[in-house]
């Protein structure tokens, strides 16, 4: 498997969406070395910014403070990709099949318009984790997971799929759903403007619920008991609901 | 420059050549008898050249497309084109940024557009856009449909004060043509009304649809201006509306001169039969008879599957659109003039409206008389103009039509007729639908053809068009998408596909004869309607990068 090493922490972000397991599987060293990346407005070779150790095959592994490498798996499609430390913006945005394992933290728009794969991220999420690219649909498929906390607007416009937080998420989870299963600790204002889909969260917090929606009653699901909302009756016709489990 | 296109097998419609091998003299701009011997030679080996293409309604410019390119950032992400040697940097599919557009345009061989739906009071910024639109000529038809003025003067029967009026306010928006869309709905629709059909009143004004047409081409005549009025008809995309379109042909009576007296757009849009979405049928038969009867020439407005944007200044229709599809959407509410709205579709082989949709434009093409009709695709709206080398290849191959016709859903079979069409294209026909009829109906006669003076605008296609056969489309296809070399005003601005040299191209508007006491009364008239003052309505003639006057003899 092929491990690239951050050599030193750029001041000016890198773009690494040419370093995929499906564009430079089963090519040497010094061959992925010679990949262009984005640096800024400039093209370089990858081999400026990361030693490679090994030939490549599906798996890749990143190694160093990611936190200024942007689109790491963006767009991919087979294989795996291993991050040991922080990445930086756009971490597995349009992914549509394979797996990501960010150890660290994850910067903004992570799993952006995701449509299938897994990504898992042991640390915490900034801003807009699995919501819709800017204008378009969001995401439809696959699975986000997520250990830590995580930023505003996770799930915004989501289609289907899963993203399940471990921690409390920011403001306006899972808005404009609909489809798709949102599982997290608690949440500001989530589900504002849903209108299919579910999110489940474990307590209710302060102004955890915006004011378009409405109790209905208590339901078991696998085995525990949830305190049922329906919403956002903001929108009108609506199927969305929001399970919590302690008020 | 000097220079001589060796060995092209031309088709050129208006002086009846029809692929013969010749060698084309270019000199200073403009095609010669003769040359001076130091002229560059090029061999284009028996290659396919046509006159430039020109695109007789696009919407590439302008606060409409401005306002789409706001409201769709994801189309944006979807074609990217990266800035390169002289090439400048853009993004967007059907919305595309004015740089790409004009070198997508070049690509294809194209060098003629008209910017179509500029409502007065945006002219500046469209003609700022259209400046900077690289390569191709370029002019733009300001909309007279829900303009207060204009209604006010049919409705107390001033013709004179009217005529007055078109000519200052093509002066004004430096226009070329008088544009119609949907007139007077878009206004009813301001007051919560729908029209149904040429004669409904529009609400307080008190005229009809009816008379919006006939005085403003009792005008167009009367200032003889170049192109004809530019007609979107009432009721675009209303299943049944076929019957509106006939009545709008009917209203052709007068005598023309040397050109047709309406030109009808995006007619596939207008050629709907059935009384909902469950029974909406092609009525492509029907409009192409009376298209035929009438002096009219049309455009077709193809639907192609994919994604897209829609935009045009009716308003209502698009209002309506967004209810059905419940996507995104915009209104621009332009003053007293118009109201053009803007929603994201998209076009599915299994949609079954969507299938016979995209059947009739293809019905019409093939079945209106070829010296009346123009190829479009509404850009954007029945699908971005990049598809045009596909569109020429459906209709020049029966064999790729049923090829997509079989994967349609199968109300295509019942409710249209494309299946029984058996007629298709030759090369010459194309350069007709594509190139020289949208000369002869903006009476742009240095272009257009191949003849001695015309105007350098020249595309070869990397196709042997004596060899190929109708069953090998995808090779047409991509032949005209990719033109082997484009010449614009002499210069080579095309090669193998790709932009060499992006120049700068003209813009025409047409300057009509008015007297100046219509300035006195419109003074008025905007101080009380208008957020701006007159003298800031006005675009100089200074403010156009490369512009050309063309007066019209009253």
């Amino acid at each position: 498997m092929c491990v690239l090493r951050l050599k030193d922490r750029s001041e000016i972000c890198i773009e690494v969406d040419s370093l995929l397991p499906e564009k430079i599987s089963g090519m040497k060293a010094e061959e992925v070395e010679k990949v262009k990346i984005r640096y800024g407005k400039l093209l370089v070779d990858a081999g400026e910014f990361f030693d490679v150790e090994d030939k490549a095959n599906d798996t890749i592994i990143f190694e160093g403070n990611l936190e200024k490498v942007k689109r790491i798996g963006f767009g991919m499609t087979r294989g795996k990709i291993i991050v040991k430390g922080n990445a930086g913006m756009y971490a597995g945005a349009f992914i549509q099949g394979g797996r990501i394992l960010i150890e660290g933290n994850a910067g903004s728009f992570a799993a952006l318009g995701m449509k299938g794969g897994e990504i898992i991220i042991k640390g915490d999420c900034g801003d807009r984790a699995g919501s819709a690219y800017r204008g378009s649909e969001g995401m439809t498929g696959g699975r986000l997971i997520i250990y830590g906390k995580c930023g505003n607007e996770a799930g915004f416009g989501m289609k289907g799929g899963e993203i399940i937080i471990g921690k409390e998420s920011g403001l306006f989870l899972g808005s404009g759903m609909v489809g798709g299963v949102i599982k997290a600790e608690t949440a500001k204002r989530a589900g504002s403007g849903m209108r299919n889909g579910q999110i489940f969260l474990d307590r209710y917090s302060d102004d955890t619920l915006p004011p378009g929606f409405l109790y209905s009653g208590v339901v078991e699901v696998d085995g525990t008991a949830y305190h049922v909302f329906t919403g956002d009756h903001a929108e009108g016709k609506t199927n969305g609901r929001v399970f919590i489990k302690s008020l | 420059m000097n220079l001589i296109l060796k060995n092209g097998i031309v088709y050129d419609p208006i002086n009846g050549i029809n692929g013969e091998k010749m060698d084309i003299l270019i000199r200073d701009g403009r095609i010669v008898e003769d040359v001076p011997s130091d002229a560059k030679v090029i061999d284009v080996g028996n290659r396919l050249v046509m006159p430039g293409g020109f695109d007789i309604h696009s919407h590439i410019a302008g606060g409409k497309e401005n306002a789409g390119r706001f409201l769709r950032p994801e189309d944006s992400v979807k074609k990217v084109f990266v800035r390169t040697g002289r090439l400048r940097s853009g993004s967007g599919y059907s919305v595309p940024s004015i740089f790409p557009a004009g070198y997508e345009y070049a690509r294809m061989g194209y060098t003629t557009v008209m910017a179509p739906a500029m409502p007065p009071l945006s002219a500046r910024h469209t003609h700022h856009e259209l400046n900077d639109l690289p390569i191709l000529d370029k002019a733009a038809f300001p909309l007279f449909d829900g303009n207060w003025f204009v209604m006010d003067c049919i409705a107390s029967g001033d013709i004179d004060l009217l005529r007055n009026y078109a000519a200052w306010l093509l002066d004004a928006t430096k226009g070329f043509a008088i544009k119609i869309v949907n007139p007077g709905g878009t206004e009813a629709w301001g007051w919560r009304k729908e029209l149904n059909g040429l004669d409904d009143p529009v609400p307080y004004f008190g005229v009809t649809p009816r008379e919006i047409i006939c005085c403003l081409m009792r005008v167009c005549e009367d200032l003889n201006l170049p192109h004809s009025i530019h007609l979107h008809c009432n009721n675009l995309g209303v299943p049944g509306n076929y019957e509106t379109t006939v009545e709008t042909i009917k209203t052709c009576k007068m005598n023309s001169k040397d050109r047709q007296l309406l030109h009808l757009t995006h007619v596939q849009f207008h050629s709907y039969g059935g009384d909902s979405w469950k029974n909406f049928e092609s009525m492509s038969e029907v409009i192409a008879k009376y298209v035929n009867r009438y002096d009219v020439t049309i455009d077709t407005g193809n639907v192609l599957f994919g994604d897209t944007t829609t935009m045009t200044a009716d308003g209502p229709l698009e209002y309506h659109l967004q209810l059905l599809t419940g996507r995104k959407w915009v209104n621009k509410d332009i003053e007293a003039e118009t109201a053009p709205g803007i929603t994201p579709v998209l076009y599915t082989p299994r949609s079954p409206v969507n299938a016979v949709q995209w059947a009739i434009g293809l019905e019409i093409a093939l079945l209106a008389d070829v010296e009346k009709v123009m190829l479009t695709t509404d850009h954007p709206n029945g699908a971005p103009f990049t598809a045009y080398p596909k569109l020429i290849a459906l209709l020049m191959s029966k064999k790729y039509r049923d090829g997509v016709m079989s994967r349609l859903n199968k109300a295509v079979e019942s409710r249209a007729i494309i299946g029984s069409i058996d007629k298709e294209y030759d090369f010459y026909e194309i350069a007709m639908v594509t190139r020289s009829n949208q000369a002869r109906a903006t009476k742009m006669l240095d272009r257009g053809h191949l003849g001695t003076g015309a105007v350098a605008d020249i595309a070869v296609y990397d196709i042997n068009p004596i060899e190929i056969s109708p069953s090998d489309y995808a090779t047409i296809e991509n032949a005209f998408s990719r033109s082997f070399l484009a010449v614009k005003d002499g210069q080579i601005v095309v090669r193998d596909g790709e932009v060499v040299n992006p120049t700068q191209g003209k813009t025409y508007w047409v300057k009509a004869e008015y007297e100046k006491w219509i300035e006195r009364e419109l003074k008025e008239y905007f101080a009380e309607y208008y957020t701006v003052s007159i003298q800031n309505f006005f675009v100089g003639r200074d403010e156009l990068r490369r512009e050309v006057c063309v007066r019209a003899q009253a």
